[in-house]
């Protein structure tokens, strides 16, 4: 019989229901995780430049997770869509998603291009190129994970909206969602903008289970946690037997 | 004696306009009306040096029309951002407009009365607008290039018809024309995208007739949907980076900015509420110093478009604290870009300052 798998997960607030669905007893995913929050450590740089090294005491806890790990999981940043795309801007932004032309764009909106959104996504995520830097010299498997697609209901949105966007929009500001139309684009770019650094750095990308998600592409309810922008524990569990699947599929035994 | 000297201006005599002034204190411009105050809703289109009364309008604090903005998402996310892909120049991103019937075709197509049959050029990067060639709104598909320029000719026609007063700059008599359409490109197919054809472009220099002409219809076609709009012509004293005719750049620039400065007072002298700013002269002028340009003989210094906008606020103003306050030598931030030394052609598309530079750029890169 063999030994079970560990697999270290690296994450910030995407990661905790993952920590707690791993915590659950039975949970029988056929595997050990330990987890590493990245806030824990924020800054995780030395200093900020275009490849800056992770500080020391983050490095070393990467370094001491990685014993006896035999895969690692990414759940790094992930909000970007929201920030841009769960409230409405002032004035309201837009953009057309060439992965999908034909999403509905708001014309009492500011375009901008599709580039300009993607490139201020991939330039804010220096947290998860850095730790892909960090862990290019690894044997192991590596998989970045994705974060949860939004919430179609502009009501649960509202109803879920958390402090940070409670407090960025402003307490005399209603809040107001975006369109379902403009979540879904900026969640789809963000994907798609995974997906490339992934490939880039040749490591894995685990897409969001389809169990949790609705038709259109928006997370499910049953999935959603307890603020607009983040999964459960359920959603947390499929992740772990995403997690678990994926080592399998790299051929080994789980 | 009595003739018809006897009675004229200091102004209409060299001696005591210009030999005995200091080159700073030269004021060529004769009597103008009071065209704008600080509430006065301002647009403004033309050549390169055009930006400069941007600049300067918005840093004195009259009232520039902007409708065509980067969304502060962006901008306020990185400072820079707006200039570096060439919004916020002008009231629209349409970029450098160099002759008249460049802006009359502007203005057709926000309107939808003229559509170009080659309206878009294949980049390295994505879809290319031609009239814009230096925006750097490049498109990842057709769907968003449409969405674009929809959201581009809005805010053209707001700015026309917000504004109650347009600054236009001629710039250039040479241009590159489709035999197709008779479409007017800012820049050379095949520079920044698309490809030349001969069968399909082909160079014009514009004549004196010609630009009057079109002078004459671009404002007639504005006032069709702003009929109170009064307009400032100026000529840009920038000279031609390059020329497509077999004659020297030298020449070539006294030909197109003869014809411009002739066209510019014709087409004032024959509509109403046209009047002809002397920004050429101010800068081109014998009493203009050496360093009123760049050592590259070309760019003007921040020395020379200071001095334009300070009597361009005192006569077309009355703005006498903004004239001081130039005059003191606290001017706005100069935006001179410098082209001596491009690292590469990538490099010197991205930094070149107006469609035209973009011609060198792709030649010397």
């Amino acid at each position: 019989m063999s030994e079970r798998k560990k697999i270290l997960v690296i994450g910030r607030s995407h990661a905790i229901m993952m920590a707690e669905a791993a915590t659950q007893p039975d949970s029988g995913f056929g595997a050990n995780f330990s987890f590493i929050f990245t806030n824990t450590y924020e800054p995780i740089w030395e200093r900020v430049s275009n490849d800056p090294p992770l500080r020391e005491d983050f490095a070393r806890a990467i370094e001491e997770g990685l014993e006896g790990a035999d895969a690692v999981a990414l759940v790094v940043q992930g909000n970007m869509h929201s920030i841009l795309g769960m409230l409405e801007q002032t004035p309201p932004i837009d953009f057309v998603y060439s992965g999908r032309p034909g999403l509905p764009i708001d014309r009492d909106a500011i375009l901008v291009p599709e580039k300009m959104v993607k490139n201020w996504m991939r330039n804010n995520l220096l947290e998860l190129r850095s730790i892909l830097a960090h862990l290019r010299h690894i044997d192991l498997p590596v998989f970045v994970l994705g974060s949860p697609p939004p919430l179609r209901r502009n009501d649960l949105v509202l109803e879920k909206a958390d402090k940070y966007f409670r407090r960025t929009s402003g307490e005399e500001t209603p809040l107001k969602p975006s369109a379902p139309s403009m979540r879904m684009k900026c969640w789809l770019l963000q994907d798609e903008v995974y997906r490339e650094i992934a490939k880039e750095w040749g490591v894995g990308f685990i897409p969001v289970p389809e169990e949790a998600v609705e038709d259109g592409g928006f997370l499910d309810e049953g999935a959603s946690g307890r603020d607009a922008t983040h999964g459960n524990r359920w959603f947390g569990s499929l992740r772990l037997s995403q997690l678990t699947h994926a080592l399998a599929a790299k051929g080994e035994s789980i | 004696m009595v003739n018809p000297y006897s009675n004229a201006p200091r102004r209409a005599f060299w001696r005591t306009a210009v030999t005995k002034v200091a080159p700073v204190e030269v004021d060529p411009v004769a009597p103008f009306p009071r065209l704008i105050d600080k509430g006065t809703r301002i647009t403004s289109a033309g050549s390169c040096f055009a930006a400069n009364v941007t600049r300067y309008l918005v840093r004195f604090g009259y009232n520039y029309l902007f409708t065509e903005k980067l969304h502060p998402f962006f901008s306020e996310r990185s400072a820079g951002l707006a200039k570096s892909i060439g919004l916020g120049e002008y009231s629209a991103g349409y970029g450098n407009i160099y002759t008249p019937r460049q802006m009359i075709q502007l203005v057709q197509r926000a309107y939808g009365e003229f559509e170009p049959n080659e309206d878009r050029w294949q980049g390295k990067d994505g879809i290319i607008d031609p009239f814009r060639a230096r925006i750097e709104l490049t498109a990842s598909t057709p769907e968003e290039f449409v969405a674009l320029r929809d959201q581009h000719f809005k805010a053209v026609r707001q700015a026309f018809e917000g504004a109650e007063v347009l600054v236009f700059t001629f710039g250039l008599t040479e241009a590159w024309r489709s035999k197709e359409d008779d479409t007017i490109f800012p820049v050379c197919p095949g520079t920044v995208g698309g490809d030349f054809n001969p069968a399909r472009h082909e160079f014009v220099n514009f004549s004196v007739d010609d630009i009057t002409r079109d002078g004459i219809e671009m404002v007639e076609l504005l006032r069709r949907r702003n009929p109170g709009l009064r307009i400032i012509l100026t000529v840009s004293p920038v000279p031609l980076v390059a020329t497509a005719t077999d004659r020297h750049v030298l020449e070539a620039t006294t030909y197109s900015k003869s014809v411009l400065r002739v066209a510019a007072s014709q087409v004032a002298s024959r509509l109403p509420d046209v009047h002809y700013f002397p920004a050429y002269e101010i800068i081109t002028g014998q009493h203009a110093e050496f360093d009123v340009y760049e050592t590259d003989r070309r760019s003007v210094a921040e020395k020379g478009v200071s001095h334009v906008m300070k009597l361009f606020f005192r006569h077309v103003a009355g703005d006498d604290d903004a004239w001081a306050e130039i005059q003191s030598n606290n001017l706005a931030q100069p935006v001179a870009v410098q082209m001596e030394h491009p690292q590469s052609a990538a490099e010197a598309i991205s930094a070149a300052a107006c469609e035209e530079e973009l011609i060198e750029a792709t030649r010397f890169g």
